[in-house]
């Protein structure tokens, strides 16, 4: 499964590259550092020009220059990005970016840190509903 | 209709100050004025014709040039521009003066005269302040006194008929002079008293008006310095999750990927490090989570407790079932509340008793309310460990435990949450021990809406 993860913190980009290499899912990992470059990357801009579509985006929320939810936005109102699924990542459990995250079509909401169990049923049950293939 | 409607607002705009923004005593009095020249206007006018062909008859040709003096006077008085209302208002009483005593020379004192001496003497005591009120007094004294020198020396030329002795004229003069006086005397007194409370209440509505303003300042900045205190809690709580989670996160990792050249002692090390970690994290969400209990920006909406509480229930059903626990509550009732915080607090007290069991026994929790007339009164009962009455304060403080987090897991801030949501509330809570099972009781009271 091809991976976009948009993390700002290297630490944390480090603890969820290994998080899910310990899960022993088949996984390729792009990292982006920030909220434009994620959408450069997804739009095949600039240094992107052949990278492929991922199969699932994790996205932090806390993002320097364009914050998760504008990048959220992007991908949700994109018709060729639309289908990509979008798994929200944050230090955040209020009930307030819970529900703003799936106001604007998130497929799923994750706290970090990362914890394996918890990857593996978010993308089960997108696997489910057909999302991931 | 119009016409007289113009005519009023005409004489008003000129005899009194109608824009006043404060009606104390001085707008009432030269309202006063203003209404008494709309209604003796239109009166002189209408006398004014008959009465000149009447003296000219008789060939008071003086007479006659006064009455037309008086007449004009009246409308400058009333209709000039630009006249100060002070100025306005000596021209009237003038004329009154002038008018009352020429009436007392040719009319007599059988005629209207004296009559009209009193009433200017009131009309001026009445339109001029209070302390120019002894002056018409005066003014009456002295033209008393003038035509007593005149009656006694017999300098005026009276019609025989008219002519009155001193004797006469000293006895009727007299009654006018003290009547004068006794009016100037009361009349200013009823003014200074209504000028009183008129000033009175001037002051108490402006000391009101700015007792207002200093509370609106206040909770102003309460309310800013709330706002202040909440999004440093959130910022702090936020920013330090990070580092926290870096802690954890690679010390974890570090065991998991190390294991096998870490000895016990790192390990333990490790351990215990990780556990620090997690444990601040939780406070750091209690304090987030205290800071954040209490806020009532949900509007009240209709909540069947019953249903609120099933569904908390349902939440522990994981801890109940664990512990065999029997919770029991009587028909509770659907009340006017917010209801996340109260939600909050159920959930923190059934938490709590769930947790608190005696050993080998399951929790038995009851709950019920009762209804009185300013509140309702909700009882929490279990018969877990119970808690000494020394305690009966200090639990609903924050971060305060009566036992080691080896006992009992928890960071002691779910009775202060309580207490703060249900105090926002303007209710109270409070825990007693000693039901028969050795248990606690926990009351709190919400108030009707």
């Amino acid at each position: 499964m091809h991976i976009l993860l948009v993390e700002d913190n290297e630490g944390d980009v480090l603890l969820t590259t290994e998080t899910l290499e310990e899960g022993k899912i088949e996984t390729s990992i792009c990292v982006v550092k920030d909220g434009k470059e994620a959408i450069n990357f997804l739009s095949k801009n600039g240094n992107y020009v052949n990278a492929d579509l991922p199969d699932l985006i994790l996205l932090d929320i806390n993002l320097p220059k364009i914050n998760g939810y504008e990048v959220l936005q992007y991908i949700k109102g994109s018709e060729s990005l639309k289908q990509i699924p979008v798994i929200m990542l944050t230090t955040s459990s209020s009930e307030k970016d819970i529900r703003f995250s799936y106001e604007n079509f998130a497929d799923s909401y994750l706290i970090k840190p990362l914890e394996i169990n918890d990857f593996v049923t978010a993308v089960t049950k997108l696997r489910m509903d057909g999302l991931i293939l | 209709m119009k016409i007289w409607n113009s005519y009023i607002r005409c004489i008003k705009a000129n005899c009194a100050n109608p824009a006043a923004e404060i009606k104390d005593l001085a707008y009432w009095r030269n309202n006063l004025f203003a209404g008494t020249i709309i209604y003796l206007l239109p009166f002189c006018l209408i006398a004014l014709l008959p009465s000149l062909y009447w003296i000219i008859r008789t060939g008071q040709y003086i007479l006659a040039l006064v009455d037309v003096v008086t007449v004009a006077s009246m409308l400058v008085v009333a209709f000039l521009p630009g006249l100060d209302i002070y100025i306005r208002k000596i021209i009237f009483i003038g004329c009154a003066y002038i008018f009352s005593c020429l009436m007392l020379y040719y009319v007599g004192l059988t005629g209207p005269g004296l009559i009209f001496l009193q009433t200017a003497c009131i009309l001026c005591i009445l339109i001029f302040p209070a302390k120019y009120a002894w002056w018409p007094a005066l003014l009456n004294t002295f033209i008393c006194c003038l035509f007593a020198v005149a009656v006694s020396f017999q300098i005026l030329p009276w019609s025989n008929d008219q002519h009155p002795s001193t004797g006469e004229w000293i006895t009727v003069a007299s009654n006018l002079v003290f009547l004068s006086f006794l009016l100037a005397a009361l009349i200013p007194r009823l003014f200074n008293g209504i000028q009183e409370t008129i000033l009175n209440e001037q002051k108490l509505r402006q000391q009101l008006g700015q007792r207002k303003e200093s509370l609106e300042q206040a909770m102003k900045m309460l309310e800013q310095k709330n706002n202040e205190l909440e999004q440093f809690a959130y910022v702090a709580s936020h920013d330090l999750q990070e580092p926290l989670r870096m802690i954890t996160g690679f010390l974890t990792l570090l065991e998991k990927k190390y294991h096998h050249i870490i000895d016990d002692k790192g390990s333990r090390y490790i351990h215990f490090a990780v556990d620090g970690a997690r444990r601040m994290r939780q406070i750091i969400i209690d304090l987030l989570e205290f800071s954040r209990a209490g806020r009532l920006d949900e509007t009240l909406e209709e909540v069947d407790l019953n249903e609120l509480f099933t569904g908390i229930i349902s939440l522990h059903q994981k801890q109940i079932g664990e512990t065999n626990a029997i919770i029991k509550f009587a028909t509770l009732p659907s009340l006017q509340i917010h209801k996340a915080p109260l939600r909050q607090v159920f959930q923190n007290l059934l938490s709590n008793s769930l947790k608190y069991h005696k050993k080998g026994e399951s929790p038995i929790i009851n709950i019920c309310a009762k209804e009185y007339p300013t509140h309702w009164l909700f009882t929490f009962e279990d018969n877990g460990i119970g808690i000494s009455p020394e305690y009966f304060n200090k639990i609903f403080l924050i971060f305060q435990r009566l036992h080691l987090k080896e006992e009992y897991p928890g960071t002691g801030i779910g009775l202060a949450i309580c207490k703060k949501i249900i105090e926002a509330q303007g209710g109270k809570i409070w825990a007693e021990s000693g039901n028969d099972t050795g248990g606690t009781t926990f009351y709190f009271t919400i108030v009707k809406s």
